[in-house]
């Protein structure tokens, strides 16, 4: 099938204009900065534990995950496995209920209230660029995919003299609109049907992917007919520290199960905002315990689609094209638009949940702390939603840029390494370590990010694989924990009254 | 500079990648599961939550951490058999 029918394009229009009335209907009722950004604080815990998968799987994870399958094979699971499980029940045990019941809005708030003002500010400054960047990067991924579904290419407008594709404007407003006008709360029931969508989508490509190859048995004997050497470990979960690929079993523990993946469910605001959103800590912690359980099904929703998809199509440029692909050559018009729905959905999750989160920080963090500190809810609410409507314009004109410059969504992603690690090192020595202050935070913060940094600039002459990404985020969480750790030492500590409920040890 | 940094940083990254290649997949497999049924063991030692009003008494099913530690004995599953 070279393009999609007219009864596809038909199904994914309705769908959007479902999200649409969904998104209007959410947030007639919602005045306060409470009921936006934390959906009244009465989000059911199922609902909240769905909405944190699919936006972690969001554009990503789809093109992502499934495309290091088809490169890499099995190994790849690692990331939902070892890489999210142990970290998200420890979220659920030791971070979240201290957040919940502090009742903060978001983590840099939290930091702020731990350490001092400065590390707020420093944390907020950070992922709130990092946050509105990537809502760029996400946007400009979920229009070209659109467009190669679409065959929309050639459709295009200008505006203020910059080219922008059809696509992105049309998506660009169905998310802006839905999470304009809803919020946290229309963010959550958007993201909980999209994972049914998306969850009804893979099933049907890996059974027809499977039907195509010849069950397990034919997916086995054509990777090791045609795999090739790089292939060799295609169907190993764990790899060789000499492995070609970045994934051996170090980096894998070292960098993702203990440094990167903490990082993300304790300390990424897009995540953890939502599990503030729920009625009680129980709640909260049911949610992650539930995505806990969700996350041990995604491999074999995503990853085994990849894998099926080097057998079939093991000719591709590169990777990241194979979910877009099977999607296109595998399903018959109808049933193509019902998975293609799916597939757009998972990818405007990612966007929503950013969009959402950077329009908090912002206001939250930015507006409230430094333009108007005694500003009422009702303005923060107010301020919210203006937020995310220039958040979601700047990243259509941010989009084309993207475009101009290939490495971009690499170094955003190089990025996040960058900083996820000596952040999560505070946080850590924060919840679990009384003596850590607020001049030890901050130096743990720079040396962590000037030790990735160096680490990635010194890249192929230090480390042995060509994507070091993940020994990198160890060592920055290593240096960001010394260096915590030697300057609280040596500067004063907070008293025991201003640290009540903000540590584990202090919790009442 | 970029070379000078790079030689005097090398010998300890060459120790670090030795050591981590002495380790066999199999090795590795083993560390993995311990790592997760110490998260488990851990998650058992913490305190049964107090019973809110609403909720009612804590009953097994209602017990997160024994659903956490079946997350945590899959996660084991998998990766025993999969390896």
């Amino acid at each position: 099938m070279e393009r999609l029918a007219n009864i596809d394009i038909t199904i994914i229009l309705l769908y959007m204009a479902g999200l649409l009335v969904a998104g209007y209907f959410i947030g007639r009722h919602q005045k306060t900065d409470k009921d936006y950004f934390l959906g009244g604080r009465k989000l059911k815990w199922w609902m909240v534990g769905i909405s944190m998968v699919v936006s972690d799987i969001g554009a990503l994870e789809l093109v992502g995950v499934a495309g290091g399958a088809y490169v890499m094979g099995l190994t790849i699971a690692n990331f939902d496995w070892i890489g999210c499980v142990p970290a998200m029940i420890l979220a659920a045990f030791v971070f979240i209920p201290f957040y919940w019941r502090s009742g903060v809005y978001t983590i840099p708030e939290y930091l702020g209230r731990r350490y001092n003002d400065g590390v707020r500010t420093l944390v907020a400054i950070l992922w709130g660029l990092f946050m509105v960047a990537n809502l760029g990067i996400f946007l400009y991924t979920v229009g070209e995919t659109t467009n190669m579904l679409f065959g929309w290419e050639e459709k295009y407008v200008k505006l203020v003299g910059v080219k922008i594709y059809t696509s992105i404007l049309v998506t660009a407003f169905v998310i802006g609109f839905y999470t304009f006008t809803g919020g946290l709360r229309a963010v959550v029931f958007t993201d909980t049907i999209q994972y049914f969508v998306l969850v009804i989508g893979s099933i049907i490509i890996i059974i027809l992917g499977f039907i195509k190859v010849g069950g397990i048995e034919g997916l086995v004997s054509t990777v090791n007919e045609i795999g090739g050497p790089d292939r060799k470990t295609f169907f190993h979960l764990i790899l060789p520290a000499d492995s070609v690929h970045p994934l051996s079993w170090s980096a894998v523990l070292f960098g993702l199960a203990f440094v990167l993946s903490p990082a993300y469910w304790v300390g990424n605001q897009a995540i953890v905002q939502r599990n503030l959103a729920t009625g009680s800590e129980r709640e909260a912690k049911k949610s992650v315990i539930f995505a806990a359980a969700l996350k041990l099904t995604i491999p074999v929703l995503i990853v085994v689609p990849g894998m099926v998809g080097f057998a079939l199509f093991p000719e591709l440029s590169k990777g990241d094209d194979v979910y877009p692909t099977m999607l296109r050559e595998l399903l018959p018009p109808g049933l193509a638009g019902l998975v293609f729905a799916g597939f757009l959905a998972a990818l405007m999750s990612s966007v929503d949940s950013y969009l959402n989160s950077a329009s908090t920080l912002w206001t939250m963090d930015i507006y409230k702390r430094f333009i108007k500190k005694d500003a009422s809810h009702e303005h923060l609410f107010k301020v919210g939603k203006a937020l995310t409507a220039f958040f979601i314009i700047f990243a259509i004109f941010l989009a084309p840029v993207t475009a101009k410059f290939p490495g971009v969504f690499s170094a955003m992603q190089t990025l996040l390494a960058i900083f996820q690690g000596p952040t999560f090192a505070i946080l850590l020595l924060g919840m679990i370590w009384k003596r850590a202050n607020g001049p030890g935070a901050i130096a743990g913060l720079i040396l962590g990010v000037a030790t990735s940094s160096s680490l990635f600039w010194l890249g192929d002459s230090l480390f042995q694989t060509k994507e070091p990404f993940l020994y990198i985020a160890w060592w920055s969480f290593v240096t960001g924990i010394a260096a915590t750790v030697v300057v609280s030492l040596m500067t004063p500590p907070k008293s025991e009254a201003e640290l009540k409920n903000l540590m584990y040890s202090t919790k009442s | 500079m970029k070379e000078f940094i790079a030689s005097l940083l090398k010998p300890f990254a060459n120790l670090c990648f030795r050591l981590a290649n002495s380790v066999s997949p199999t090795v590795a497999i083993v560390i993995y599961i311990v790592l997760l049924a110490a998260l488990a063991l851990w998650v058992l030692t913490l305190k049964k939550e107090r019973p809110q009003p609403a909720a009612g008494k804590i009953t097994i099913l209602k017990d997160l951490r024994l659903w956490a530690v079946l997350i945590l004995l899959i996660q084991i599953a998998i990766y025993i058999i999969l390896r």
